[in-house]
């Protein structure tokens, strides 16, 4: 997962996330999401956004 | 349309009553970029647009949810067109993702859910959904410890120092964030303390101490921010800061509903 996004707006796109996939009613469509799905989705953000911290640490001591 | 052209799907956003005026959604293009439109059964309406279903299957959601581009513009989408229809008509906001084969079945769950739909907009009418985060600011805890020290034994003292100090500081916090959460809750219709994110998901440096969610009667919306306001205020000296988002389709006061 790569993003390019300003960090500011990932801000957001957490608390999108956390409202339009983690929570509303879940009626089952002929394709639903299913919980798993959810938690992987959670389980990558947090890995891309982990390394644009460490990424941001690193620039912080460099500069 | 032919027998082949399977590669369609209606995907629905939410459902509101069906006195919705359609043209709310007229400047809100759907996850697919095409027009929003109102599946209409007996008083209901479902908040629908087509989909391709190269997309939107299973497999193909599944491994478009991976890429934070694609997941970023459908999830926007998906909370621009609810966000339309805050504060015209009640709505039950949809989780993400939910797709029928074809406009029958969007009818069918309409009729098979009535009950339970109607009860769910009844207890939401007039009511809107709001967001406040508290965080505590560290930056003056976080300089002390950054001074470099001379031996390790130092370093190591700083260090055990600098724990039994936020450990103290973070019960007094905490309390006051409670305190925070009660008091709006006190305003409220209802209310929900969501566990607080970590900062990698939060993107901010600060802890976060609070991640709660409240129905607020519409026309209390100003009286809300002025409590939140007060109580900004109130806190400030003990370093929490206070984050007020909304209004939000109401995600947060609706059931979970059937698992899948």
């Amino acid at each position: 997962m790569t993003s390019d996004l300003p960090l500011a707006e990932q801000v957001t796109l957490i608390e999108l996330v956390d409202r339009v996939l983690n929570k509303g009613v879940v009626i089952a469509g002929d394709i639903t999401l299913a919980v798993a799905d959810v938690d992987l989705v959670y389980l990558g953000l947090r890995v891309l956004l982990t390394s644009v911290a460490s990424l941001d640490r690193v620039e912080e001591q460099q500069a | 349309m032919t027998a082949t052209s399977v590669a369609t799907g209606w995907y629905v956003y939410g459902v509101v009553s069906a006195d919705v005026e359609p043209a709310v959604f007229a400047a809100t293009p759907g996850v697919d970029a095409g027009p929003v439109t109102l599946v209409v059964e007996n008083g209901l309406a479902a908040i629908v647009s087509t989909v391709s279903l190269e997309d939107f299957d299973e497999e193909a959601l599944r491994r478009n949810l991976e890429v934070a581009e694609w997941l970023e513009e459908k999830a926007r989408a998906h909370d621009r067109v609810l966000a339309a229809a805050v504060g015209t008509a009640p709505l039950v906001p949809l989780r993400f993702g939910t797709v029928y084969r074809d406009e029958e079945r969007v009818h069918r769950m309409l009729e098979e859910r009535r009950a339970e739909l109607l009860s769910s907009l009844e207890r939401l009418r007039g009511r809107i959904e709001l967001g406040v985060k508290a965080f505590l600011d560290r930056t003056e805890a976080a300089a002390g410890d950054s001074g470099s020290a001379s031996t390790g034994r130092e370093y190591l003292l700083r260090r055990q120092q600098a724990r039994r100090a936020a450990a103290e500081t973070s019960a007094v916090v905490r309390d006051r964030a409670r305190l925070v959460h009660e008091r709006l809750a006190s305003i409220s219709e209802d209310a929900r303390a969501n566990p607080p994110q970590p900062p990698e998901l939060s993107r901010r440096r600060e802890t976060m101490l609070l991640n709660g969610a409240y129905l607020v009667d519409a026309r209390r919306e100003e009286l809300f921010a002025e409590a939140v306001e007060t109580l900004r205020e109130e806190v400030d000296a003990d370093g929490i800061e206070l984050v007020l988002t909304g209004p939000w389709p109401p995600y947060n006061f609706v059931e979970r509903g059937e698992r899948t």
